[in-house]
């Protein structure tokens, strides 16, 4: 009797595990669509605002794949250290803490520029009749977006460095905290594709992303002290 | 350990003879008496009292004095969860961070709670005033966003397995959530203005009075909730450790 009460028990704690599992792909999916949204425009309340225009959907395109690929890429930033406490003996170097974050998070961010360095010629000749001709006027938009998500995916993959299936826990907490800047990056990427857009709302847009990469950075630097060492 | 045990209860005793009339006034089930009061008066003031809308919304507009004081409560009980990460965080040894765990982990569920009840609530009113059960409308994406970030704080807690570092890391978490909301309030903005009715801007209510006295009492009555919620959150937390306590304390004198 009493093996049959830990056989159910088991069975119970493998189904909430799954549970777990579930509420996470949930998660996902709708952010997955409010990311859509934005990008796409389309919805209910939304009569009073005009369709948009066919340069800004690939923005949105573009960001979502920018997204999508980051996290695939910044999931492994600890996993080299995993290896033969290699974390431990990092830890002994003398320096401070946020320098260690700053260094990951700049190998991230050259990462994230090599990403978009190989992907973007590729992407204005798969969806941009124009080309590559708004290139300059992108650059500053990718990069502020690049330094927030490089920020934001070396702190998660620190906070998720000794929690179990964290293949499938990082992009669960990494893209709800990635949406705002998403929604920046592709109305400013859109405007700047758009051509005829006003600098200052670019220069809007700019400033909100430089005011995100500066509050996670100030995370960052507050709390990965403590999520390395403990 | 006794003798510290009794100083304490004898320190209870004599200071609660003064303040055990008051003390009772905020004991936990009294908490919950006061919210219950409140709000029903509330709901009473809203359908009796208060005026129906003289604007086009009508009628509907009565479930505003459910869904602003919810969606207030909603974020009192976020700003609750990161302080308490804030304390927890600053205290080095992991049996302080305890009681400042419990309250956040306690706080992040209500204000989740609430926050899907603000989504409801909201929706149903939408339906009735917009003629849709959602439009993507700043406010309703920040709720939506808030309830996934919040969400996923339980997700990354359950897949960490050891006790001290599922509290570190949950602490930290909260205070990134809490920071995101208006990150994501902000962003959501770049659209062009919402169809949201702004009832209080920073010129003051755009009530008037008897609507103004229900929408304060029903918010009182929530947050009087809220309160009487987390103390009995809080209370089972320190019941669950205590139970857990003895259990490992218990298996370790078994041969």
């Amino acid at each position: 009797m009493r093996l049959f009460l830990t056989l159910v028990r088991r069975d119970v704690v493998a189904e909430t595990r799954r549970l777990q599992a579930v509420l996470s792909m949930a998660i996902f999916a709708l952010v997955v669509m409010v990311v859509l949204h934005y990008g796409w425009g389309v919805g209910p309340g939304d009569a009073s605002e005009p369709a948009r225009s066919t340069e800004t959907v690939p923005a949105a395109m573009l960001w979502v794949v920018f997204v999508f690929a980051a996290i695939l890429g910044l999931g492994r930033t600890f996993a080299p250290e995993r290896e033969d406490d290699c974390l431990d003996g990092l830890l002994l170097l003398p320096v401070d803490r946020f320098t260690l974050f700053l260094a990951k998070a700049t190998t991230n961010l050259l990462l994230l520029i090599v990403l978009q360095i190989a992907v973007v010629p590729v992407f204005a000749l798969f969806f941009l009749e124009t080309g590559v001709t708004h290139l300059p006027a992108f650059i500053p938009v990718a990069l502020l977006a690049d330094v927030g998500m490089a920020a934001v995916g070396t702190l998660l993959a620190a906070l998720v460095l000794r929690a179990r299936s964290r293949d499938l826990v990082l992009p669960v907490v990494m893209l709800p905290l990635l949406v705002p800047l998403v929604i920046a990056a592709t109305s400013a990427t859109g405007a700047v594709v758009d051509g005829g857009a006003d600098l200052a709302e670019v220069a809007g847009r700019l400033g909100f992303l430089a005011g995100y990469d500066a509050v996670m950075l100030l995370l960052a630097w507050g709390t990965f002290g403590i999520l390395v060492s403990e | 350990m006794d003798t510290d045990m009794q100083t304490d209860t004898r320190e209870d005793q004599s200071s609660s003879r003064g303040t055990a009339r008051w003390s009772r006034l905020y004991s936990t089930p009294a908490l919950f008496v006061w919210a219950a009061l409140l709000l029903v008066t509330g709901a009473l003031l809203a359908f009796l009292v208060a005026p129906v809308d003289a604007s086009a919304m009508g009628f509907s507009q009565k479930i505003f004095y459910v869904h602003a004081p919810v969606a207030e409560t909603a974020l009192v009980a976020f700003a609750v969860s990161f302080v308490a990460a804030v304390l927890s965080l600053r205290r080095t040894a992991a049996t302080d961070r305890g009681p400042w765990a419990d309250l956040e982990t306690a706080a992040i569920r209500l204000g989740l709670a609430f926050s899907v009840l603000v989504l409801i609530t909201g929706m149903i009113w939408g339906r009735a005033a917009w003629g849709v059960w959602w439009a993507w409308e700043p406010r309703l994406t920040t709720f939506l966003l808030a309830v996934l970030v919040y969400a996923s704080y339980f997700v990354v807690r359950a897949a960490t397995d050891d006790e001290d570092r599922r509290a570190v890391i949950g602490s930290v978490f909260a205070i990134i959530a809490f920071v995101s909301v208006p990150l994501t309030f902000f962003a959501t903005r770049y659209l062009p203005e919402g169809l949201h009715p702004v009832v209080i801007t920073s010129s003051g209510a755009q009530m008037e009075g008897s609507m103004a006295a229900t929408f304060v009492v029903c918010t009182a009555g929530m947050l009087v909730l809220l309160a009487a919620l987390l103390r009995s959150e809080m209370t089972a937390a320190r019941i669950r450790a205590e139970l857990a306590e003895t259990r490992d304390a218990l298996e370790g004198t078994r041969p």
